[in-house]
């Protein structure tokens, strides 16, 4: 009943009922234009959402607290989704989350079907996003307290479970993809050592110290890598133009997908509670999981319509989950929220417990109710959007693919604004087309990239805590890494099991 | 085919010379400042240094006409932007937003360039360093620290961003002042290290006082002042505690390359000057837990030198800075190269043995290796763990690629045993395609983004095999123009625009 107090609460404040200095009808317009913002963002590879929130902030200097708190949260909500609309439209995930959405909405475009796709997205998405936002409402302090738990043993357990998924991602060829994950690792090891300070295999390049720059090694591999392999399995004759359809996902698929929905909100709620986590290892930690869970987990990587909704949904979700402990500890959740509170700071409002106590409690009641009313609008703009998007990609692969080239180095070089950065792409381009060539999967390679410095840094912080037993005796790592080890070990064992059964039949 | 690719592949050097024939017009010079100034900041948008400069940039704007942008360089803790300073002309066109870490940026990442190699123009903002506990543990006062130090003997857990930061290296100086001994945690920054105090991950944790703004669980043992803090009437400092540490400072301000003329130089004195005095930037310095101040090049330069100074004593002693270099380093590093021609000859020699061809998954997983056994080998040149640990730099790289040599010979053995062909397309369309990026990537820093772009677009979608004229050039006018306003005009992306644009 509070919730919906609260919430009835802060649309009140949204309408501007007694606050002085905000129109009726600036809220409104406010998230409308954070929400287009905030796709755009996540729709270029190289914006991502924390940077994309930053570079609102001075935008927002003149306003009201409300309005630029709005303004920023609607730009972060709106991010996640537009990052899945590339992911999905031309297989370059927009946002590192989004990584997880390729593997299946890209399936559907070459199917010719990318309005199932993103319309699944889009509905997983908004939904994740608001069970997000009334989890934070309901839930957020015993939430908080659990997250402070997680210590370096804890988020090291979390990056092995997160690695699990390459089992799943690899099951054509086990080998190629044990390769592909163990190279991405390894390269992850390039840069300052975390605990020492260290230089490990810089070779002098002082654009190596911070190691090998994620993002653009990202696009590299997704974009400029599935540009030159699809140029290269192109027909000699350019006419057969492929035709695609804007069409949405019908109701029936929509409600047969609500337990992988609610599933992987939940899960992506509760990851992007852990500080440091995010959107990226909820995305992956659902995708996995909505398979295990699936009545049709081998239609997973071939356009399935849960393992869409999975990854959009527990990006949904992880927004909200954010937030959690910015309002109740004031402990940035992710880089976005690091941003959110850096603005917040500058219209002197504290994040922190004492903000729902103290004066500005109206700011805490608006935000929850913007986060709703935000999720909303991405819905209706989303389904407007989708035939905009369609029709992009539907245009000539002569034409198509040489602007996604251009987008892919401006932004590798809009990371960092390091020319570095752009060579960085264009390598791992090569790397991706000659890998995906032979039979090597890159998504594991990708998965590595993004979990090894994590799995590295609190491996080592966890064994200056303790000695190695630090990993089993305590509790909350223990479960996670049996959990790891099932989650390694399951599919190997079934796939066995049916490759012994095989060659009998 | 392959005529057909060769003319089309033709047109490219044509396109470049013709980029390259719109040269820049040579510049006059007018006074200073006649374009726009960039701040080079090292941190990403929105941290504290950015926000500072950002707001700098828009203060600065009612006291001279011409812009002031941000770009942010992030990368090696600061290396980077250091380093794009010194890389433009010394004049006053890039101006470096400096904090406090980089005296010890210089140290660690042993670059080749120092402190000396900058003028420090102003100081604006200084915040003292304070060591912070948790207030639900049971360590909380300065007495308990040093009490629960001794007693677990070395063993007792700091936290903080960064390692041989500001943060890191006060640590090292309170356990020094103190004679006690502990271990150093660093996180990825000043939040997840927050956190992971509140979680009890750790006793310690250390940052600005102000970091307890909001989050009441959290209380400060001491801090580093000549006075208590006004902020913080109950907080005890270091000097009254007994400890000579009385003026840690995390420092803000700006520098420009050494060398910019005189008269530049009192410009962006009289400019920053003129922004300390602001009201704006006033009221924005208390929000953003810092003090305002206003220290000239000579007191600057005087807290620059003692930082330095401070640095390479202090990383010394947490073992950051090596007191001399390995001499068995180099030859390592020799070794770690000649893996890769190693593994090359004995993958030839295997498949001369087996009397098969190379097949391109036997070549990837054979690079696979050779990198694999270069890591490997370069890992033993890394220092060993830190005295009473187990694992140390090298642990893991050695690890991931001992795995993985283990794979890919497994992934080569499979593949002779069992090979099955790939199907070819169109390689050399690819490879053209791939040889545009190689040149897009050369000349962009050269003739600048646009020419650089428009040979790309264009080449590409000739080469793909393209021939409506109009189309094409359509499309790659509106990409342009999109990139124009959307990344430089909207984003103020600052991507080389060439000479041509200046």
């Amino acid at each position: 009943m509070e919730i919906l107090h609260n919430l009835m609460e802060g649309f009140g404040t949204l309408v501007g009922a007694g606050l002085p200095g905000i129109a009726w009808w600036e809220p409104g317009i406010v998230v409308v234009a954070g929400i287009i913002i905030g796709i755009f963002v996540g729709v270029m590879p190289g914006l991502s959402a924390s940077t994309g929130v930053a570079l609102m902030v001075p935008f927002t200097y003149g306003m009201h607290p409300l309005i630029a708190l709005i303004l920023l949260v609607a730009v972060y909500t709106a991010s996640a989704y537009g990052g899945c609309i590339t992911a999905i439209a031309i297989n370059t995930p927009g946002t590192p989350a989004a990584v997880a959405l390729a593997f299946d909405g890209y399936a559907l475009t070459k199917r010719g079907e990318p309005g199932r796709a993103l319309g699944t997205a889009l509905i997983a998405n908004c939904t994740g996003g608001t069970l997000g936002v009334l989890i934070l409402i309901a839930f957020s302090v015993p939430l908080a307290k659990a997250a402070l738990a997680f210590g370096p043993p804890e988020y090291f357990a979390l990056a092995i479970f997160g690695l699990t998924i390459v089992v799943s991602m690899a099951s054509k060829n086990m080998l190629k993809g044990a390769v592909s994950t163990l190279l991405g690792l390894l390269l992850m090891t390039i840069g300052l050592d975390p605990i020492t300070g260290f230089m490990r295999y810089t070779f002098d390049r002082p654009e190596l110290i911070d190691g090998i720059a994620f993002i653009p090694a990202l696009i590299g591999l997704f974009a400029v890598g599935e540009v030159l392999l699809n140029i290269e399995r192109m027909e000699q004759v350019q006419t057969t133009l492929q035709t695609f359809s804007s069409k949405m996902p019908g109701r029936r698929e929509v409600l047969a997908l609500k337990r992988s929905i609610l599933q992987s909100s939940v899960l992506g709620t509760i990851i992007g509670v852990v500080p440091g986590a995010g959107a990226t290892i909820a995305a992956f930690i659902a995708y996995n999981e909505a398979r295990r869970v699936s009545r049709k987990p081998e239609e997973f990587g071939k356009g399935s319509l849960e393992g869409i909704a999975a990854p959009a949904a527990a990006a949904g979700g992880s927004v909200g989950g954010a937030l959690v402990p910015l309002l109740t500890l004031g402990i940035p959740g992710s880089a976005a929220t690091a941003v959110l509170i850096g603005a917040l700071m500058l219209h002197g409002v504290t994040p922190g417990p004492e903000l729902f106590a103290g004066k500005n409690s109206y700011l805490v009641y608006g935000l929850f109710a913007s986060l709703v009313l935000g999720n909303f609008v991405l819905l209706v703009l989303g389904v407007l959007g989708n035939r905009l998007w369609v029709r992009i990609i539907s245009a000539p692969k002569a034409l198509l693919y040489p602007v996604i080239l251009i987008i892919a180095f401006v932004g590798s070089f809009g990371v960092a604004n390091s020319l570095f950065d752009v060579l960085i792409c264009l390598i791992f381009g090569i790397l991706g087309w000659i890998l995906r060539r032979y039979g090597f999967p890159t998504a594991p390679l990708v998965l590595a990239l993004i979990l090894g410095y994590m799995a590295e840094s609190n491996f080592r912080r966890a064994l200056i805590m303790g000695d190695p037993s630090i990993f089993f005796t305590r509790p909350v790592s223990a479960v996670i890494l049996v959990l790891a080890i099932l989650s390694f070990a399951m599919p190997l064992i079934r796939l066995r099991a049916a490759k012994r059964r095989e060659p009998r039949s | 085919m392959r005529m057909r690719l060769t003319t089309r592949l033709l047109g490219l050097p044509a396109l470049v010379a013709a980029a390259l024939a719109l040269a820049p017009p040579p510049t006059t010079h007018a006074a200073y400042p006649d374009r726009p100034i960039a701040i080079i900041v090292h941190a990403k948008p929105g941290g504290a240094i950015d926000l500072t400069a950002r707001l700098v940039a828009k203060v600065a704007r009612k006291y001279t006409d011409v812009p002031m942008v941000i770009e942010n360089r992030y990368g090696g803790s600061g290396a980077v932007a250091m380093r794009a300073v010194l890389g433009n002309k010394a004049d006053g066109y890039t101006v470096l937003a400096a904090p406090a870490t980089f005296v010890s940026t210089v140290q660690i990442t042993r670059s080749n360039f120092g402190m000396d190699d900058f003028h420090f123009l102003v100081c604006l903002t200084e915040a003292p360093e304070a060591l912070i506990t948790n207030r639900h543990s049971d360590v909380v006062t300065f007495e308990d620290i040093v009490a629960d130090a001794r007693a677990k003997g070395g063993r007792q857990i700091w936290v903080g961003p960064g390692v041989g930061s500001l943060d890191h290296l006060m640590a090292v100086k309170t356990w020094d002042q103190v004679g006690m001994t502990a271990t150093w945690v660093p996180y990825d920054g000043g939040g997840e290290a927050v956190a992971a105090l509140l979680g009890r991950h750790g006793v310690v944790y250390v940052g600005n006082p102000e970091d307890t703004k909001g989050r009441p669980d959290l209380h400060i043992a001491a801090v580093s002042a000549r006075e208590r803090l006004e902020r913080f009437p109950e907080t005890p400092t270091l000097l009254e505690l007994g400890y000579d540490l009385p003026d840690e400072i995390m420092w803000r301000g700006f520098a420009v390359r050494k060398g910019t003329p005189p008269e530049v130089i009192a410009y962006l004195d009289d400019l920053l000057g003129k922004i300390s005095r602001d009201e704006e930037w006033l009221s924005f310095v208390a929000l953003n837990s810092a003090k305002a101040v206003f220290y000239r090049h000579d007191e600057f330069t005087a807290l620059v030198d003692r930082g330095s100074r401070d640095s390479v004593k202090y990383l010394r002693m947490a073992k950051i800075l090596a007191s001399d270099e390995d001499p068995t380093g180099r030859r390592i590093r020799v070794l770690g190269w000649l893996m890769i021609p190693v593994t090359a000859v004995i993958m030839a020699i295997v498949l001369r043995v087996r009397r098969r061809r190379p097949t391109g998954v036997v070549v990837v997983a054979g690079l696979s290796a050779a990198v694999a056994a270069m890591f490997f080998v370069l890992a033993w040149g890394f220092p060993p763990p830190t005295q009473g640990q187990n694992v140390g730099p090298a642990t893991i790289p050695l690890i991931w690629s001992a795995v993985l040599a283990l794979f890919a010979v497994m992934e080569i053995r499979a593949d002779l045993h069992n090979h099955r062909s790939v199907e070819h397309g169109r390689v050399r369309l690819v490879l053209g395609i791939i040889l545009l990026m190689v040149v897009f990537v050369a000349v962009l820093p050269r003739v600048g983004f646009f020419p650089a772009a428009a040979v790309l677009l264009l080449g590409g979608i000739y080469a793909i095999g393209y021939r409506r004229h109009v189309m094409a050039a359509a499309v790659a006018v509106i990409m342009l123009a999109f990139c124009y306003v959307v990344f430089i005009h909207i984003l103020g992306l600052p991507l080389p625009a060439g000479a041509w644009f200046h």
